[in-house]
């Protein structure tokens, strides 16, 4: 493991969680990880890997029943430090509608820091730097349920962003949403993580997303299976496709390529790679171009 | 059908009526509703006119948006009206089999429709002024000093800012079941109103499940926004009584001081 | 075959607020096809839908069924709405009984049937979406989310629609769960002959799914073809805010790169295939 402890902001040290009134397979065996400052981390899994109640554990939600989870080196299970931790790690839900509290975007954005008894001066700037990150100051004054799932998946992003935390963790923020709103929180979370240095975890089961991190963790049954960068990741189309999740297209059809006997790799990410690596083989060949 | 339903109408403007402390509207509002009760004397109620008038104008709200708020009261008046003017005992004005009409009873049913008109129209432009945060914000404030005698002010705003929030959302769920069990060939329409209550259970219970879901999800969600009541807690917009509350206040005294007056006249001149 | 006429929804048809939701949308589907439907949130196809299936009278048009008028006055809706069956989205919410079993049979009591004909309706959908029937006398909010949604696609399955319209029944599953209720889908097209209507987002599931597809844009119809048709026009889909899978897109870069591949690939299966005929001709 990476115990870089400067450069971790959280630290997940084999946590095992089992619920107690159901037997469904939501739990944690063993679970070791870490988040590094200022980076795009994706946990990948399918539903019932774990990855939700892993999510919980990181802000204190939950608190591991053996194991620990340290966020900025404070214990989660330390309750009198509940707030500290609740205040450094933001989360973020699937449904955009059960997370807004306020009839108001901008007081729904000022809650957090209204609960953190921040002074009102501050509470302005932050609301308005926060509405700003997510790209929604034009709507401060609207009602959230005129809105559409993505505008309100990023009033709720704006909503932990004026707590001024220094993790921003998703817990599938895209599932319900649209195409549409999909890339709008797609592109919302990449300017954070770029521009703002914004560290984010982002729990998904869907492989467009993680492809676009900077490091994926793939779960399954309560533990982390598959750890690196995207490419390789998703190069490991059959143990992935094994465990129910996707790969993209472009991964996919270089592996089948591969598997026909042809000069391929499955290490493919994007339309541009698979385009540059077919034309290669292509000319390699003595395609078309006779030159 | 259930989406023309709104609550909490606000109309969002800059008038002078607009501008002003919830607490003030709030309180303006209590004194407003005790003073029709008060007019004895159609003069009264013809300053009542007046004064309300002048508010609606002066909150810049076209008055057709105003009159809409007593379209669902209509039936209810005129019930209230028929009662007052059947049942008042008082000198015959016309009778006709067992029905009776005193003038008294004339009387009392314009009364009654006139005050049930104002008392709509006042607390009307109430909520059409007052955006429903303000609106719990000035309740929560004007509650806080009874704190001390154990009233729960935040926990009271928090539920009615949070009712308010998911109103709408429940709405349109509910629209979404029904579609759904329709689909299912449920019928709502036909039977005793016994089998009707029962066609409700395959509504209710998604609804309540959902309901339920979505207060836990609420929950956590709050709870990761660092939420512990109304202890230590600041507030973005703090309310502030400016000279505009000033003149509220004095436009209510001095609106009550003329009905006052117009009671005592129409006593000494005799008049209903 | 399902024929609508100059149909038109409008919202609010009388206020300050009006919005026309549908506007003069012409079509005509054949039974026993695959259709798929797309279009962004608001494109009205949701409307549409409903429309269909006796749930949301149009403000103006015709819908006809097999020759019978919906919303007409000789038409009897509940028994219409038999024969359309509409999976909403999201439709483990309307689930609302102590068991699975008396779910699944909402529907066909409703339908007046008598006992042994329900309870075999209710084995039958149960077992086409793949719930065992071990689960049918347990209680609906015990099971996961996939088996959750598969129970009431089974309470629609039930009343043995001849069409059966699905909006997003995907939605909010990951890939193993998507697959799963895929693949029923289309079993049960393939075995029932019946019609499927199928509203989604992912142009790849259409694209594996579909015989045709209708384009929904801004209320009104932008396409209606076969879908190879359909994913040739990735410009006039990305206009709208739609797209082609990820795959149809590789294809067509290819393309204009000089790569001999030819038009109308929409599945990996095909493109690999395409592929590699080319790249193994040329080898030899």
């Amino acid at each position: 493991m990476d115990t870089n402890t400067k450069d971790t902001v959280i630290d997940v040290n084999n946590v095992e969680f089992l619920y107690e009134e159901t037997d469904t397979a939501q739990v944690l065996k063993g679970i070791t990880l870490n988040v590094r400052r200022g980076e795009f981390l994706a946990v990948l899994g399918h539903n019932g890997s774990g990855k939700s109640t892993l999510a919980k554990h990181l802000n204190a939600i939950l608190v591991p029943q053996t194991g620990n989870v340290t966020v900025e080196g404070f214990d989660t299970a330390d309750e009198n430090l509940l707030y500290k931790i609740r205040q450094r790690v933001g989360m973020v839900f699937q449904n955009p509608d059960n997370q807004l509290v306020a009839t108001i975007v901008e007081e729904d954005v000022a809650f957090a820091p209204e609960n953190l008894g921040v002074p009102q001066a501050e509470i302005k700037k932050r609301v308005e730097y926060a509405l700003d990150a997510v790209n929604m100051t034009e709507y401060k004054e609207h009602a959230p349920h005129m809105l559409s799932g993505g505008q309100k998946q990023r009033i709720a992003i704006a909503g932990i962003l004026a707590m001024k935390p220094d993790v921003l963790v998703m817990d599938e923020p895209t599932a319900m949403l649209d195409p549409v709103g999909r890339r709008e929180i797609m592109e919302t979370v990449k300017k954070l993580n770029r521009e703002e240095n914004m560290t984010v975890v982002m729990i998904t089961h869907f492989m467009e997303e993680a492809a676009e991190a900077d490091r994926v963790i793939v779960m399954d049954h309560g533990k982390s299976i598959m750890e690196g960068a995207p490419k390789e990741v998703f190069s490991r189309v059959e143990e992935l496709k094994k465990i129910g999740l996707d790969v993209p297209q472009t991964t996919e059809l270089c592996f089948l390529l591969k598997k026909s006997g042809l000069d391929f790799d499955a290490n493919i990410l994007t339309i541009d790679e698979c385009v540059n690596k077919v034309m290669s083989v292509y000319n390699s060949k003595g395609g078309a171009t006779n030159d | 059908m259930l989406k023309d339903i709104t609550l909490g109408q606000y109309f969002p403007g800059k008038s002078f009526i607009h501008n002003l402390d919830p607490r003030t509207k709030i309180l303006c509002i209590v004194i407003y509703i005790t003073v029709i009760f008060l007019i004895k004397s159609f003069l009264g109620y013809a300053a009542l006119a007046i004064f309300t008038a002048l508010c609606v104008f002066s909150s810049k709200i076209p008055v057709k948006f105003v009159l809409r708020g007593l379209k669902p009261i209509m039936m209810f008046v005129a019930i209230t009206a028929l009662f007052n003017l059947f049942l008042t005992n008082g000198r015959v004005a016309w009778q006709w089999g067992f029905l009776t009409i005193t003038y008294e009873g004339i009387t009392l049913a314009i009364f009654m429709v006139l005050r049930l008109f104002f008392l709509v129209l006042g607390t009307s432009l109430l909520t059409l002024t007052t955006s429903p945060i303000a609106l719990t914000d000035g309740i929560e404030n004007l509650l806080s000093p009874l704190k001390r005698i154990g009233v729960p002010a935040h926990e009271l705003a928090m539920m009615m800012t949070i009712a308010l929030r998911f109103v709408p959302t429940l709405l349109e769920e509910t629209d979404k079941i029904i579609k759904a069990q329709t689909a299912r060939g449920a019928d709502f329409e036909s039977g005793n109103l016994i089998s009707r209550a029962k066609a409700m259970i395959p509504i209710l219970i998604p609804l309540f499940i959902s309901a339920f879901r979505r207060a836990d999800d609420l929950a956590v969600a709050m709870e990761c926004r660092c939420y512990r009541g109304g202890e230590n807690r600041t507030r973005l917009r703090a309310l502030k009584m400016s000279y505009r509350d000033g003149f509220g206040f004095g436009a209510i005294i001095l609106f009550t001081a003329i009905i006052i007056l117009t009671n005592i006249l129409s006593g000494r001149l005799g008049l209903v | 075959m399902i024929k609508l006429s100059d149909i038109c929804y409008t919202y609010m048809s009388d206020g300050p607020f009006e919005k026309a939701a549908v506007k003069n949308v012409n079509l005509t589907l054949n039974s026993g096809e695959f259709i798929g439907l797309m279009g962004h949130t608001g494109s009205g196809k949701s409307t549409l839908i409903q429309m269909i299936a006796g749930i949301v009278k149009p403000t103006s048009g015709k819908i006809a069924i097999d020759g019978q008028e919906l919303y007409a006055k000789n038409c009897d809706m509940r028994k219409m709405r038999f024969k359309t069956g509409l999976v909403m989205q999201y439709p483990e919410y309307q689930l609302f009984e102590e068991t699975v079993f008396k779910d699944i049979a909402f529907g066909p009591s409703n339908m007046g049937l008598s006992e042994d004909e329900i309870k075999r309706r209710v084995f039958f959908a149960a077992n086409l979406v793949g719930i065992g029937d071990e689960l049918l006398e347990k209680s609906p909010f015990e099971l996961s989310g996939g088996q959750k949604r598969r129970v009431a696609i089974a309470g629609v399955l039930a009343m043995e629609p001849e069409i059966l319209i699905l909006d997003e029944p995907t939605a909010g599953l990951d890939p193993a769960g998507r697959d799963e209720i895929l693949c029923k889908i289309k079993d049960m097209h393939q075995r029932l002959g019946i019609t499927v209507i199928l509203v989604s987002h992912s142009m790849e599931d259409l694209a594996n799914l579909t015989d045709r597809i209708v384009v929904m844009n801004h209320g009104e119809l932008a396409m209606f073809d076969k879908t190879a048709e359909i994913f040739k026009h990735s410009e006039e889909l990305k206009r709208i805010g739609l797209s082609v899978p990820q795959i149809t897109e590789v294809c067509s870069r290819l393309s204009e790169a000089g790569f001999p591949i030819a038009e109308g690939i929409y599945t990996v299966e095909m493109a690999r295939a395409e592929i590699e005929r080319i790249l193994k001709s040329e080898k030899s």
